[in-house]
């Protein structure tokens, strides 16, 4: 496989995830479409660091990885306490947050 | 020859199976399935950072988005919809928005790649690369990466920081 | 590959950065420390980091760290700067802002400063990775404390809206850098510049300097990917909101110019026209709906969307003078934000914050001191002489014209004369119209006083002697 064939599956992924964000208002699955495109990166730097033989692609991934987690731990804190808000000052807001 | 055959029918299996599941992952109405179908998003992407000899980052794949940020997005559906099921709908205008923008971006990006001269296309003879780990060490923690390396630190503590702080009761309601 | 050999001297701001913080989590176990205290050891680190930072621009360092990953030249220094003449400005508002309540008060400050932290790696950072993990570390703190108060609903929303599109942009930053390295076969910002020189102009690399803007573009709150902007300033505690619109955004900036002047620069025709057209969109946008805004902190949010329109004008001249001015013009603009947010805490009544504009009639007979700080934070923020505001707009649009781009100028000229009619608008609120009821005022807290003070002789100083700011500014174009 040539290095075309995977840069052209990590854009595809990355424009699902594009995708995904702009469509769904759940914070929790446009989360997940965010770790979609940090994903497809993560596949483009690996496929590019085979190509050039230059391992430094690899350890870019490795602290991406490290960031993606970071910022989920983050994210999903942010997003339970905000749903907490909307159970408890509002139960029919609870409908926005999932429409 | 015959080996490179079925590598590649491999290949096109794992890319169907990455880009499938993560077109469910943005269509699927249920939550759950979608976390399920970026599961499988993951697991395809691990598998294809076998094919590009990865093999570190192919386990640490598994080891931190699956069983890491998978289940703590898990638990995030859990703890905000009490029962594991919420329907969503997407809004037509939105959709018709975000498509638009999606196929600008896919349409650039297609058109960069395949308009990039010199490239040789990664070599599949069948041979391997020496285990890629002690490399990764050697250059994280005594060499070039040194700075990243520590940056990163830091920022998981401000993971933790920040995820306790949020978590943790506001004290000025007591006095 | 050997173990990189560390002078730590040039690491100083950096070093005094990090052991502020570490001080500030000890402290804050000690539950017999005023909480107080915690924001006098942040003010105090980061005032010796400054005094550092000062000391290194006029010894004139020009040096890298790390194998070439973290650049310590003057531009960097020069950023380094504003970052904690903006750190600690916050930190002095917070004081009087917090203890209305809050009890627990370590995490705030160790997160301004990790954030500060994230900041001036941006600026330093001679590595596309570096400057990636800079800017999360410094997004995912901001995202926290947008949130921090967690008991306000509005505070949480801003919190998470602000880590959604943050983290959205930081995907597309990623993607960028990802196609950079594919184009260039390196992510190190002198090597990239070398490659691009040498006439290799790969599609990889236009696309993922595309992908750059848009990720930047989100970061540094430029239309059309602006609509963050206002709903987290106005749900977010006002002292972060006065530090996401100061510190950040020059970082932000300190990023773009590094990567884009430096790196790209053998891109520059490709890039140009869009900062151009980015550059009128974000100012035409930010000023005209600014002028519909009937919350201050909603006006404010907007006028910081323009303001950076007009440092997309220096980027667009692309030369050292367009550098120097955008330097300058960051400076001040950081200084006078904060101080209009510094005065919008300051009028606070008993009932809590006072943010309608219609409210602040009278507040020129009642509260003379306030309204003089106010007006001066507006007129400078409209760009009149003889305040810092113009002294900025004045070298940004020189830089510009200098360069060519007359009709941009004059965009950003028609927009100064908008700007002007909403800032002055407030003014005139509050001295010309009678008050609709007589609102209960807390008495002036010292410490916001003096905040604001120092936020005046800063913005009359810079108008009065640019020479003593735009010199430092013109000497530290050149990138390590």
């Amino acid at each position: 496989m040539s290095l075309e064939w995977y840069l052209a599956l990590s854009a595809l992924l990355f424009t699902v995830g594009v995708i995904g964000v702009l469509i769904r208002r759940n914070a929790i699955i446009i989360f997940m479409c965010i770790e979609l495109m940090l994903n497809a990166a993560n596949l483009a730097f690996v496929a590019i660091s085979r190509e050039l033989g230059d391992p430094s692609g690899q350890v870019f991934v490795f602290f991406v990885m490290t960031v993606a987690a970071a910022e989920v731990a983050i994210g999903l804190a942010i997003i339970v306490s905000v749903f907490k808000h909307r159970e408890t000052v509002n139960v029919d807001e609870v409908d926005s947050l999932k429409g | 020859m015959e080996f490179a055959g079925i590598k590649s029918l491999i290949f096109y299996a794992f890319a169907l199976l990455t880009v499938a599941s993560a077109v469910l992952v943005v269509t699927v109405r249920n939550i759950v399935h979608a976390a399920f179908s970026l599961m499988i998003t993951l697991f395809g992407v691990a598998g294809l950072y076998v094919f590009l000899q990865a093999d570190f980052l192919a386990a640490t794949q598994v080891i931190v988005y699956v069983g890491g940020i998978l289940v703590l997005i898990l638990f995030g559906v859990m703890m905000t919809s009490g029962r594991l099921q919420m329907r969503i709908q997407i809004e037509r205008g939105q959709l018709i928005l975000g498509g638009l923008v999606a196929l600008l971006i896919l349409l650039l990006l297609f058109g960069v790649i395949s308009n990039t001269p010199h490239w040789e296309g990664i070599k599949d003879d069948g041979s391997t690369l020496e285990p890629t780990t002690r490399t990764i060490g050697e250059m994280i923690m005594q060499g070039e990466f040194l700075l990243p390396f520590e940056v990163v630190s830091i920022l998981l503590l401000v993971a933790l920081i920040g995820a306790a702080l949020i978590s943790r009761k506001e004290v000025r309601d007591e006095e | 590959m050997t173990v990189p050999v560390i002078n730590w001297h040039m690491l100083m701001p950096e070093l005094v950065i990090v052991l502020t913080f570490v001080i500030v989590m000890v402290f804050d176990l000690f539950k017999s420390i005023r909480k107080s205290i915690l924001a006098w050891v942040t003010i105090i680190g980061s005032a010796i980091a400054l005094w550092a930072s000062v000391e290194m621009l006029h010894a004139g360092v020009n040096g890298s760290q790390f194998n070439g990953m973290l650049a310590v030249d003057r531009f960097s220094m020069f950023f380094k700067i504003i970052f904690l003449v903006s750190t600690i400005l916050v930190s002095l508002i917070s004081i009087n802002y917090l203890d209305r309540g809050d009890k627990r008060q370590g995490e705030y400050y160790v997160l301004i400063l990790l954030a500060t932290l994230g900041m001036m790696l941006m600026a330093s950072g001679n590595e596309l990775i570096v400057v990636f993990l800079g800017l999360e570390l410094m997004s995912l703190s901001l995202y926290v404390l947008a949130g921090y108060f967690r008991s306000v609903q509005v505070s949480s929303e801003a919190g998470m809206k602000y880590l959604l599109l943050g983290a959205f942009a930081s995907g597309f930053f990623l993607y960028g850098i990802a196609l950079i390295y594919g184009g260039a076969g390196t992510t190190s910002i002198p090597e990239i510049a070398s490659v691009l020189e040498d006439g290799e102009k790969s599609p990889l690399m236009l696309a993922g300097m595309f992908l750059l803007i848009v990720g930047f573009g989100f970061k540094v709150a430029l239309v059309p990917f602006h609509q963050w902007a206002p709903d987290v300033y106005e749900g977010a505690p006002t002292t972060i909101a006065a530090f996401i619109s100061a510190g950040p955004k020059a970082a932000g900036f300190a990023a773009f110019l590094r990567i884009f002047t430096s790196a790209l620069e053998s891109l520059q025709p490709e890039w140009i026209v869009v900062i151009v057209i980015l550059a009128a969109l974000t100012m035409t946008v930010g000023n005209v709906i600014a002028t519909a805004q009937s919350n201050i902190k909603r006006m404010l949010a907007y006028s910081s969307v323009a303001h950076a329109g007009y440092v997309l004008v220096a980027l667009a001249a692309a030369n050292k003078d367009g550098i120097s001015s955008a330097m300058l013009y960051l400076l001040v603009y950081c200084v006078m934000n904060i101080g209009a947010f510094a005065a919008v805490i300051l009028a606070t009544t008993e009932d809590g914050e006072n943010l309608k504009i219609s409210d602040y009639a009278g507040l020129g007979f009642r509260k003379p001191l306030l309204a003089l700080f106010l007006s001066i934070m507006l007129v400078s923020l409209a760009g009149f002489p003889p305040t810092a505001g113009f002294v900025g707009k004045f070298y940004v649009f020189r830089s510009a014209v200098d360069a060519g781009h007359i009709w941009l100028v004059v965009i950003a000229a028609i927009n100064t004369a908008i700007s002007a009619f909403y800032y002055l608008r407030v003014v005139v609120v509050m001295y010309m119209q009678e008050p609709d009821e007589e609102l209960e005022y807390h008495a002036y807290p010292g410490l916001l006083v003096f905040t604001l003070l120092l936020a005046t002789i800063g913005v009359v100083l810079i108008g009065v002697l640019p020479s003593y700011f735009l010199g430092p500014a013109q000497i530290s174009t050149q990138f390590f």
